[in-house]
């Protein structure tokens, strides 16, 4: 029998500690920003997943096609996932975020796999979009038993930025970004219920 | 009774969960890490062929790539920094000894203009003349669209592709000082595809977005790569050093007589037989 010392429940109260602490190391974190930064430096990422069939050489399911963009010049990035990643494409477009053309901009794509993901380096100007194809080794579209299984993937990007007094460049990393997952085709409906006069029949 | 039933239960599942932490690193360890170099000719290649292998062999190696150029992939695996470097390009009398390249695959070399400018075709001693810098203008190349400076892309001298684009297109003419040097495939691709006065060459695969230039009479497509007709081809390796062992071997063995190896080379690339 196990005894609860305190009104509150061991697992609640291991909750509001992890809680309390994420508090204090944002405020921590916050004291600790450089001279000058601001919120509006702070870089931002953000797009997400397609199904991708027409790989040539990956059989389907499995292909996907990311694109995301910053608010910084882009100097490398790695895609993250919580499936196990076995191919991506070594070399990566860079679109021009007005006409959605490609630019003279590329990254080069490196890593091992199978892995939780892989690493580019290359250059995206401001706001580019960059896109690029990947695999996993399971369906993107196979429904999760639980909700935390559910397929996900985070870019994290090296970023240029400029030190708003001096104005001199500094390279920083993102936080982790979650791509948009892909649209999947709906699951079949399930026939509806049957009312009640028309079970009687 | 009961009581030994209940202890001797208790005992195996100790055992299992002190057996099975001890288990997994061991097998871990076990398992091979094929780590490879070099050619970004070859990489979407070795990409595409590891994915399939780990499905075949039910992942029983793990794999690195990495980029860089034939050159670096070269030297990498004479320096034991990899398992394999993968070259585009032909061995040099310059390459330190004891590699051994092993063939894997061919490719061909496409020569590509901007699609604003579909030039209809052109023969070796034209691509001399604009490549070796004598033609500098695109009034000068019959049948462009185009007119002004042809600005010419080539590759870093790193790269196989640009050693054998010497070999194949060049022959002993050398190429044009002026011309802006690319890192890779992708970047000649990009620059050609942004640039109605850009010319270069790329790897068959990275022809999605501009125009690629009939060689000699032939247009460089891959059914022509494989029968022949195209001559603009070179070969892929994979170079160990020493004989490749292990499960460099294994892997090199499957991707040279295998078809299911065979059938992935052959959505791009040109198998060997």
């Amino acid at each position: 029998m196990i005894k609860i010392r305190s009104g509150i429940h061991p697992l609640r109260r291991t909750r509001v500690a992890i809680a309390a602490l994420a508090a204090a190391a944002g405020c921590v974190g916050a004291l600790w920003l450089p001279a000058g930064a601001s919120a509006a430096d702070v870089p931002l990422c953000g797009g997400n997943l397609e199904l991708n069939n027409d790989i040539p050489g990956i059989d389907p399911p499995g292909g996907l096609s990311y694109k995301f963009n910053c608010n910084a010049q882009v100097q490398g990035f790695a895609i993250v996932s919580n499936r196990q990643v076995d191919y991506f494409s070594t070399e990566v477009l860079v679109l021009d975020a007005a006409s959605g053309e490609a630019t003279a901009e590329q990254f080069a794509c490196e890593g091992p796999f199978p892995s939780s993901g892989f690493g580019c380096r290359g250059v995206a100007n401001f706001g580019n979009p960059i896109t690029g194809d990947f695999a996993i080794g399971r369906d993107p579209c196979e429904v999760a038993k639980h909700k935390a299984d559910k397929f996900k993937t985070w870019v994290v990007a090296t970023v240029t930025q400029f030190d708003s007094i001096t104005n001199r460049p500094f390279v920083a990393v993102t936080q982790p970004f979650r791509l948009k997952a892909p649209n999947c085709p709906s699951a079949t409906k399930r026939p509806a219920k049957k009312t009640r006069k028309e079970a009687r029949r | 009774m009961k009581n030994r039933l209940r202890k001797g239960a208790l005992l195996s599942a100790l055992a299992l969960v002190v057996a099975v932490p001890a288990a997994v690193p061991a097998a871990a360890a076990a398992k091979a890490t094929i780590t490879m170099s070099g050619s970004t000719s070859v990489a979407p290649l070795a990409a595409l062929l590891a994915r399939k292998y780990l499905s075949v062999c039910r992942h029983c190696v793990n794999f690195k790539l990495l980029q860089g150029g034939s050159d670096i992939g070269v030297a990498d695996v004479a320096a034991g920094r990899v398992t394999i470097g993968n070259s585009s390009r032909d061995p040099k009398p310059s390459d330190p000894g004891g590699l051994v390249f092993n063939k894997i695959a061919h490719d061909a070399i496409c020569l590509i203009t901007n699609r604003a400018n579909p030039v209809p075709g052109i023969d070796q001693a034209g691509v001399k003349a604009v490549f070796g810098g004598s033609v500098r203008s695109w009034s000068g190349v019959p049948g462009s669209t185009q007119s002004g400076t042809i600005d010419l892309f080539v590759r870093t001298p790193a790269s196989g592709t640009q050693d054998a684009f010497q070999k194949i297109f060049m022959g002993t003419t050398k190429i044009f000082s002026g011309a802006g040097q690319k890192a890779s495939n992708g970047l000649i691709e990009q620059a050609v595809q942004s640039d109605p006065n850009g010319m270069g060459y790329v790897s068959l695969f990275f022809t999605r977005n501009v125009n690629v230039i009939p060689y000699q009479g032939v247009p460089c497509t891959l059914r022509n790569a494989k029968s022949g007709q195209y001559t603009g081809v070179r070969n892929f390796y994979m170079v160990t050093r020493g004989p490749a062992a292990g499960a460099a071997k294994r892997w090199i063995n499957w991707i040279t007589h295998t078809k299911a190896a065979s059938k992935i080379i052959a959505t791009q690339w040109v198998p060997l037989s």
